[in-house]
């Protein structure tokens, strides 16, 4: 895999992991529960 | 300001517009909140909303993006993230039904209030956006008539989402949302405006004139063009532009590398195009004096772009253009750098460019190796695939510090870039394009 497609590659990963992580966050944050 | 600081601006920027609103949320002064399950499927169908549009921005060809990222990059970009936009989109009403079964009524678009029938049809919209995107060769759609239902059903699914998320009025209750929300939707329209609008306007101030047309091996033409009533544009070997017969504005246009040098200064530059659908089987048919429409240049994938020491050449069929251009070029340049070419071709006849290959190689310092697939039995050279012993066979002692360039259809830059790495060439000594973007 060159550079361009590890970045197209990490870029995309970043973006599912922060969706996930903030959508259960704000969740959390809303429900009381944090 | 340096490429690498731009990209990180550019970068920080799209991850502004999609996770912005949410965090500000969070942070912000907001309405009451309610059960776990509802407040997560809130927050994915804010973030689905935000990358949704997002979504018009990778494939918008905006010179300031294209500049910095691969095209085929930017397309894989759009591709995959636009799959899971949708998965998020789908999961937000999945969570509210399993959050209060109740809710399923809304599915029933006779009775349901107008928030609810935009939410469901946008969902509606999205699915069938992912469906005749990824399944388009097989369902037979010709590429022209899906980019209209793509754009159409692009409207329909984020205005309705839009119309949806504003109706709902929770959390867009809020001021600021609205504002940052009305602002992203500017964004988005000015984009399209560009894309559908200005750019073909600035393509019809711009026209090229056919100046002619020539047969190549392997089902190839090579078509050259010079500006008509204009300078004309410059580009860096290795990049291509998207070009059309047609008007502009019906958007059927097709990327092609440049195949010329790009020290001509004759303005005249050209394009080397295989048969391989129904556009490029036309181009035998252009005459000299046709108008031909050109949006570019556009691509990283040129060694302008990258310090080079030694440069290493890889293609696959009429991936050779692009590396055409660089070699012709370098021939302008007087380049006396070392440099091999890996040349992949299914038989030593279907050889673009096979006798101009001969006389670069006396001009440069420049190896050629051609790998047959399907050689005839007296053939002495490599036959078969580009493959790691191929390479190790025909590549200086000191690989490890060249710049390697791979220009062919996915399966063999992929089979190529295994075989670089298995002889331990370092990844950011590599640098890739791929035929298919759309």
């Amino acid at each position: 895999m060159d550079i361009q497609h590890l970045i197209e590659r990490w870029f995309i990963i970043v973006t599912i992991l922060l969706c996930l992580v903030l959508s259960l966050l704000f969740g959390a944050i809303q429900a009381g529960m944090v | 300001m340096k490429k690498k600081t731009l990209t990180y601006i550019w970068l920080a920027f799209y991850f502004l517009m999609v996770f912005l609103p949410l965090v500000l949320l969070m942070i912000f002064p907001r309405p009451e909140g309610r059960e776990f399950i509802r407040e997560v499927s809130v927050a994915l169908g804010f973030l689905g909303m935000a990358l949704l549009g997002s979504q018009t921005i990778p494939t918008s060809r905006l010179k300031f993006f294209t500049k910095l990222f691969p095209m085929d990059t930017l397309y894989t970009f759009h591709h995959r993230l636009s799959v899971f936009t949708f998965l998020i989109i789908l999961v937000h009403p999945i969570l509210l039904f399993i959050n209060n079964p109740e809710t399923l009524r809304l599915l029933n678009l006779v009775t349901a209030p107008w928030r609810a029938r935009a939410g469901v049809i946008a969902v509606v919209a999205m699915l069938a956006l992912v469906v005749t995107s990824i399944w388009r060769e097989m369902m037979k759609i010709k590429y022209d008539i899906w980019r209209w239902v793509h754009d159409g059903l692009s409207f329909l699914a984020i205005g309705l989402a839009l119309f949806h998320m504003f109706k709902v009025n929770y959390y867009m209750s809020l001021t600021y949302q609205k504002v940052i929300w009305l602002a992203l939707t500017g964004i988005w329209l000015a984009i399209i405006l560009y894309i559908r609008v200005a750019r073909p306007i600035n393509m019809i101030k711009k026209p090229y004139k056919v100046v002619r047309v020539q047969e190549e091996r392997g089902q190839s033409w090579s078509l050259y063009l010079q500006p008509d009533g204009h300078e004309g544009m410059s580009f860096e070997a290795g990049q291509f532009a998207w070009i059309t017969n047609e008007s502009p504005f019906i958007f059927r246009e097709n990327p092609f590398s440049f195949s010329t040098s790009s020290e001509n200064d004759d303005k005249i530059f050209g394009f080397t195009i295989k048969e391989l659908g129904d556009f490029t089987s036309t181009i035998k048919d252009f005459k000299p004096g046709d108008t031909v429409y050109v949006d570019g240049p556009y691509g990283t994938f040129s060694m302008d772009e990258h310090r080079c020491k030694e440069l290493v050449y890889i293609a696959g069929g009429i991936g050779s253009a692009p590396v055409m251009s660089m070699l012709r070029t370098l021939v302008d340049r007087n380049c006396k750098k070392n440099m091999v070419f890996f040349y992949g071709n299914p038989t030593w006849e279907s050889i673009i460019y096979r006798e101009e290959l001969e006389e670069l190689e006396q001009q440069l310092n420049l190896k050629l190796v051609h790998v047959l697939e399907k050689p005839t039995e007296d053939w002495q050279g490599e036959r078969g695939f580009i493959t790691a012993d191929v390479l190790q066979r025909h590549l200086p002692a000191n690989y490890k510090e060249a710049t390697y360039f791979l220009c062919g259809p996915l399966p063999m830059i992929e089979a190529v870039e295994g075989a670089l790495h298995k002889i331990h060439v370092p990844s950011l000594h590599i640098f890739s394009e791929q035929y298919e973007m759309a």
